[in-house]
């Protein structure tokens, strides 16, 4: 007889299976195996114009700062007073900071002539910085389908990189009506961060003087 | 015949009588028959009070003659003037002046000639006059009178300010501070008591202070000693310091310049990328803090996730995932 077909042995091995196989099950959770209902991913997405490289100063764009916690991958849901929710089976292709970020480094290039720095450009060194600090990003829902809106409100911060100091600083309001569904939700916020761009582009031009 | 003789006789001695009496008179009266005189006018500003008709008139204290009239000035009210008759040898001129005095404090005033310098030609009276005018100038007793209601006001003032300065207040103030003083001195006269033991006590003191002044010096002393034995060697081992302090200067100065790309390379790249990594490891490290105290909270939330509603577009409601 081997230490192998022992009773002991077996009764052990035994058990630590079944151990295994309860920890497994646990996990279901934290690893995700789904609900039985598929999600759908979007993205805000920004169409590159020029094909030339920008000729105006280095500016490096930091990774937006989203209050109550808008920076993950999910919508959030205004409900009455101070109630909070996600938007169920709607998720961003990445966290919404990340996408924020990368749209404004492609748009201010085609509107403010800038040559932009992202997570890529780390290492070089740029006169000015760009911090945003995304204050609202959320689907509200109203009484009908088409009392539906969203809140998108963004803070722009220019800072010298030379001086230490703000050169400029603007609140962008782009909140408006949006279909009550997911396709219609995630267009009013395409649409949104253009018009929000585009107005930073203009604000960018009017205060590079700073980070020449 | 009886009669005639003793009318005679009678008549004659009445005659001598008369005689008499008017030589009397006239021995009495001082009368110099034989002077001569001249008027004068004087014009005073102000009162003559005192001064009346027949007063004497003295030049230099010697009588000379008299007031003849006095009257106000037609021309001013406010002034007075006096006609006087002097005698003719007095020497009255250009520069004379006349005052107004008085005999002591009676009251009667007379008026005073001076002046008159012998070379001066003689006063006469100018167009216009009656008589020669001789000026007149205030003598100290009439500034003393007409300088009096001043006075006396100015006096009445200030014995009113001193009434006021001494009110019952400041007397209370000069009573306390008197007081005070008195305490003052109390403390000193007490204090003095002491004094022999301050004393003994600052010759003590004086005593030290010398003492530790002797020993400073001794000190000074051997401390110049001791430079004169050391400094050499001190200055020598400083100047061996301040050598390999320059060589080490000079190989960093070598070694900078030797490595100046990659030194600026570092400061104009890397030392920005360290602020910015700085920047993100605290955004990090927030992050790591909220899952942390998320886990102390409710580890079973973190790994097996939260019973969490969401809203469902479909039926626009929340609806539990």
């Amino acid at each position: 007889m081997t230490k192998r077909d022992h009773p002991s042995f077996r009764a052990l091995a035994a058990g630590l299976a079944l151990t295994l196989i309860a920890a497994l099950a646990a996990c279901g959770p934290l690893i995700s195996f789904g609900d039985g209902e598929p999600e759908t991913v979007y993205t805000l997405h920004y169409e590159p114009k020029r094909t030339d490289e920008p000729t105006g100063p280095l500016v490096f764009v930091a990774e937006p700062s989203m209050v109550e916690g808008l920076g993950g991958r999910v919508i959030a849901v205004r409900l009455s007073d101070f109630e909070r929710t996600l938007l169920k089976n709607v998720r961003w292709t990445t966290a919404s900071s990340d996408l924020i970020r990368e749209y404004l480094i492609l748009s201010l290039r085609d509107h403010a002539n800038l040559r932009t720095l992202g997570e890529t450009g780390l290492d070089v060194s740029a006169k000015c910085r760009l911090n945003t600090t995304v204050q609202a990003m959320e689907f509200v829902p109203g009484a009908t389908p088409e009392a539906d809106a969203i809140t998108f409100r963004a803070e722009m911060t220019l800072v010298s990189q030379v001086t230490g100091t703000q050169a400029a600083h603007m609140v962008f309001d782009k909140g408006r009506r949006v279909e009550g569904n997911a396709r219609g939700i995630v267009a009013g916020f395409n649409a949104a961060m253009s018009e929000l761009a585009a107005e930073t582009g203009r604000w960018m031009t009017a205060n590079i003087g700073a980070c020449r | 015949m009886e009669t005639r003789a003793s009318h005679i006789l009678v008549g004659s001695f009445v005659m001598l009588c008369i005689a008499g009496l008017v030589a009397f008179a006239i021995w009495v009266a001082k009368v110099d028959l034989e002077a001569t005189y001249k008027d004068y006018d004087i014009i005073f500003e102000g009162s003559v009070s005192g001064l009346v008709n027949r007063g004497t008139v003295f030049y230099n204290g010697i009588p000379v003659g008299n007031v003849q009239d006095i009257n106000l000035d037609p021309n001013d009210p406010s002034r007075v003037r006096v006609w006087i008759r002097v005698r003719t040898e007095v020497p009255v001129t250009e520069d004379s002046v006349a005052r107004l005095e008085f005999q002591g404090f009676t009251g009667v005033a007379f008026i005073d000639l001076g002046g008159g310098s012998p070379n001066a030609p003689a006063l006469t009276a100018h167009a216009g006059q009656e008589r020669p005018v001789i000026p007149s100038e205030a003598s100290s007793f009439q500034a003393l009178f007409n300088n009096t209601p001043e006075l006396l006001a100015t006096a009445i003032d200030t014995l009113e300010r001193v009434q006021a300065l001494l009110n019952d207040e400041a007397i209370g103030g000069v009573t306390a501070s008197i007081q005070n003083v008195e305490v003052i001195t109390a403390n000193v006269a007490a204090a003095s008591a002491d004094l022999p033991t301050i004393v003994k006590q600052v010759e003590a003191m004086v005593a030290q202070v010398t003492e530790t002044a002797s020993a400073i010096e001794a000190l000074s002393r051997t401390g110049e000693a001791l430079l004169d034995d050391e400094a050499r060697t001190l200055i020598a081992e400083a100047t061996e310091t301040l050598d390999s302090a320059n060589a080490l200067m000079v190989n960093i100065n070598a070694l900078v310049a030797n490595n100046e790309p990659a030194i600026t390379q570092f400061i104009n790249s890397s030392l920005p990328e360290v602020s910015r990594m700085i920047r993100d490891l605290r955004i990090t490290g927030r992050a790591l803090s909220r899952l942390v105290t998320r886990i102390e909270r409710n580890p079973g939330e973190v790994i097996f996730g939260g019973e969490q509603e969401e809203y469902d577009l479909k039926t626009r409601k929340k609806e539990p995932n």
